[in-house]
């Protein structure tokens, strides 16, 4: 059977990854020069809670070469290993250069475009390709046209650490900004998009709704939060009695590397749409 | 034009290029006249909308492209008339007044002189054009006086060739629609006023009839009576200033047994345009000088200088010869590219500008409540922009047609987003996202301002009873989405009221801009006894600066 990996900025649910049989390579968080090794040695709990009480912002950082090469090599055979945007992060970059270090596996990379669930979704779905005895060229075929129906927007409850960040090149352009903002993006092709700003939180969940609803019919719904499990129950909880989907809709925080860029009380939705 | 002297009221028979050039330089001056009394018409006595100024501004656009044409060809003089008043127009009467003038122009094709059958087909024209000018035209305005002056000329040409008795029945006419107005507005009657637009397009025809009965409508002899809110063009200065007398010099001499005849002849010699009033011991001086220093030299000589105020006007006739060129448009603070939608809004006070600006705004238009932008300022802004494609947020309901001429006769794309107060056009700004199409960006900034409540506080422009609202002149009032809601004494007090009127207990965020005549430290109180009271509610304290509104504030 080929096998599934990825990296935990997938921010698949634990239990998920179990059952799929997917392996999850942890990304590390650096909080005063402490690495922590994302969802092992660090919960999301304890990192939201530092994150709002730490000076600094907790830096993250890929998996080493080394650490992807060990893992190929434990699992050995056919692998298909799905990361965020090779845009955002240099986890592709490491686990290219593990891929050519072990030859005891032969490993398909694969650039999701995306990140957090957007990522996570197209890793689940291969995995059920996997799991079901496909080959590998016809898993990346899934994941090719699994790919460009992701849709991911999210809403900013402040755009402080966005612009702490300043990764972002609109988000810079912001600085000094008066008034207090709510941001809604867009994560697409590799790309943040700045889609609108409105006043209220209130205002910015609709928004985030009004988003999903325009897309149509849906094949997965996953709603992120970042330390606000309660707005994204409620969110989740209101789109099911609106939208017919397959299978049950995802909650979860979202990784720490968005965590540390977003903020805490961020929302997203991350759908895939039907074929 | 050919007229016959052997009546009393000269007959007037037909009218060329340079006969209609002389009523529209009546109506002119007759509309200066009328001005102030126009302003004061507004619905709501906030200070804002000044029709008659709007409207005089758009008349003195269309004559500054006449002034000097010796054309004798009608149709030629009106199509000047219409462009200059298109591009000149300027709050919603002006545009309206614009179209009045395009329809007019249209109909009369190529005629080379107009008789009485040509009228009631020019004025059905006129005022056609400016009904279609409008999305949704309101009985019980200009265009109600326009539609029944055209119905006064039809019949009257029925009865008469003559021009001056055409005219006559047309103003009467326009008059009872006038006076009716209040019958098809609420808001008029309420207000107790009639329609500002509708006595300005009166006041126009009637000074083109006193025109031509030869009764006087001279301006220099009632200028000094009209109060002019906005700078208008200064003729009688622009004459001094060609001489060279450049500098307008005010004093006043205080002393004893004071000759006021001896120093009226004596500042008469040295400059133009004197007014030397007083008394022994008091006199009150203003003249234009080719030097400011021989006035007060000598004002020295015979008592004590005070109150001493020198202008120069020939840097502002300078000024208002650019502004007409070009408006006064702040820098754009984005790089745009040819490709870009480029953003442009009104907004008063620096404060406020710098919030658009904060949000992306690529260009600012100043003005708003007493200064509202012509479409020719709109146009050169477009016209300047290195962009195709651009939205416009008037933020302000009066300077929303002017904004849809300026995009109308623009030949890029533009779209009028249209904000009526600040805040819809922040909420609209915070909505705009540069990766959408214009038509799609132009919709969901439409939906976003709708969201948004604007209270506006402010100073009551004169006395009036409106919703059973007593409002006495000078006192505070507040205004609810743009419309007068309470009064109050203070500006704290209004407030507090507009924040119940909002329903602040359901409210999320309150921000409150204050004007340029509050102390931060003033609003900042303010914002924390907001937030004393409405524990639940975001409450921003940010300066405006705008004009002649304690504050703006903007709720959700």
């Amino acid at each position: 059977m080929v096998h599934i990996v990825t990296d935990s900025t997938s921010d698949i649910p634990v239990d998920t990854a179990r059952e799929l049989g997917i392996t999850v390579v942890p990304a590390h968080v650096i909080f005063d020069e402490q690495s922590y090794d994302d969802g092992i040695t660090i919960t999301r709990d304890e990192f939201y809670r530092r994150l709002a009480h730490s000076p600094r912002l907790p830096t993250t950082s890929a998996p080493s070469p080394g650490e992807f090469g060990e893992t190929y090599q434990k699992i050995g055979g056919e692998i298909v290993s799905i990361h965020v945007a090779a845009a955002f992060s240099s986890i592709l970059s490491s686990a290219y250069a593990a891929a050519q270090m072990v030859p005891e596996a032969q490993v398909t990379l694969f650039d999701s475009s995306s990140l957090a669930m957007g990522l996570g979704w197209q890793v689940i779905l291969a995995a059920r390709a996997a799991q079901a005895g496909q080959p590998v060229e016809q898993i990346v075929s899934v994941l090719e046209h699994v790919r460009p129906r992701v849709r991911v927007y999210a809403a900013l409850d402040t755009l402080e650490y966005v612009r702490r960040g300043g990764r972002i090149g609109w988000a810079r352009a912001m600085l000094g900004q008066l008034l207090s903002i709510k941001q809604i993006i867009e994560v697409r092709d590799s790309e943040v998009i700045s889609l609108e700003r409105v006043r209220t939180r209130h205002a910015s969940l609709d928004r985030l709704k009004e988003l999903i609803y325009a897309l149509g019919p849906l094949q997965a719904l996953a709603v992120q939060h970042t330390r606000a499990p309660d707005d994204a129950r409620n969110l989740a909880t209101e789109l099911a009695a609106r939208i017919a989907l397959p299978e049950p809709i995802v909650i979860c925080e979202a990784t720490t590397a968005i965590g540390t860029h977003v903020g805490p009380n961020g929302l997203g939705l991350i759908a895939v749409m039907a074929e | 034009m050919s007229t016959d002297t052997h009546r009393r009221n000269p007959r007037v028979l037909q009218v060329d290029g340079q006969g209609l050039k002389r009523l529209v330089e009546a109506a002119l001056a007759w509309l200066r006249y009328h001005q102030a009394a126009i302003n004061s018409l507004n619905v709501f006595p906030v200070p804002d909308g000044d029709t008659g100024t709007n409207m005089l501004l758009t008349m003195q656009s269309a004559w500054s492209e006449i002034e000097h044409s010796p054309e004798e060809n009608i149709s030629k003089v009106a199509q000047a008339i219409a462009h200059g008043a298109l591009m000149g127009a300027r709050g919603n009467s002006g545009v309206i007044l614009s179209q009045l003038w395009r329809g007019f122009a249209r109909s009369l094709d190529a005629k080379q002189t107009v008789t009485s059958i040509d009228i009631p087909n020019a004025m059905r024209e006129a005022s056609d054009t400016a009904y279609k000018g409008v999305i949704k035209p309101v009985e019980g305005t200009i265009l109600t006086v326009s539609r029944a002056v055209a119905e006064a000329a039809e019949k009257a040409q029925r009865d008469s060739d003559d021009l001056t008795l055409i005219l006559d029945r047309m103003v009467i006419r326009a008059r009872e629609a006038v006076a009716n107005t209040p019958n098809q507005l609420p808001i008029l009657k309420q207000a107790n006023v009639v329609d500002s637009g509708g006595q300005g397009l009166a006041v126009i025809l009637e000074g083109m009839l006193r025109y031509l009965r030869g009764a006087s409508v001279e301006t220099e002899a009632i200028e000094a009576a009209v109060d002019l809110k906005v700078p208008v063009a200064p003729e009688i200065e622009a004459g001094d200033v060609a001489q060279g007398y450049s500098y307008d010099v005010q004093c006043i001499i205080r002393g004893h047994s004071l000759n006021v005849d001896e120093a009226r002849a004596h500042i008469n010699g040295l400059g133009l345009s004197t007014l030397v009033v007083g008394d022994a011991a008091t006199i009150k001086v203003h003249v234009h000088v080719p030097r400011p220093s021989a006035v007060l030299a000598y004002a020295e000589t015979i008592g004590r200088l005070s109150d001493v105020v020198v202008e120069d006007m020939a840097a502002q006739y300078q000024q208002f010869l650019l502004g007409r060129s070009a408006p006064p448009i702040q820098a754009p603070t984005y790089h745009l590219k040819p490709e870009d939608i480029a953003t442009l809004a009104v907004v008063p006070g620096e404060g406020l500008t710098r919030v658009f600006q904060s949000l992306g705004t690529s260009a600012i238009v100043p003005g708003g409540q007493t200064m509202n932008p012509s479409t020719q300022d709109f146009m050169n802004l477009l016209e300047a922009l290195p962009t195709q494609r651009a939205l416009l947020l008037p933020n302000n309901s009066n300077v929303i047609l002017a904004a849809r001429q300026a995009a109308e006769l623009c030949k890029k794309q533009v779209y009028v987003v249209p904000t009526k107060t600040i805040p819809q056009g922040i909420a609209a700004m915070l909505a705009f996202n540069d990766q959408r199409d214009l038509e799609t960006n132009a919709h969901v900034m439409e939906a976003a301002a709708r969201h948004v409540k604007t209270g506006e506080v402010t100073v009551a422009t004169r006395s009036v009873e409106y919703n059973g609202i007593q409002v006495g002149q000078g006192q505070i009032i507040g205004l609810l989405n743009d419309n007068l809601t309470t009064a109050g004494s203070s500006a704290e007090e209004v407030t507090w009221s507009l924040l119940d009127q909002m329903d602040a207990d359901n409210l999320e965020i309150v921000t409150l801009y204050y004007g340029e005549d509050i102390q931060a430290g003033i609003a900042e109180k303010l914002g924390n006894a907001i937030r004393d009271k409405y524990s639940h509610l975001e409450v921003e304290v940010v300066e405006g600066g705008q004009p002649h509104y304690h504050y703006i504030m903007s709720a959700e």
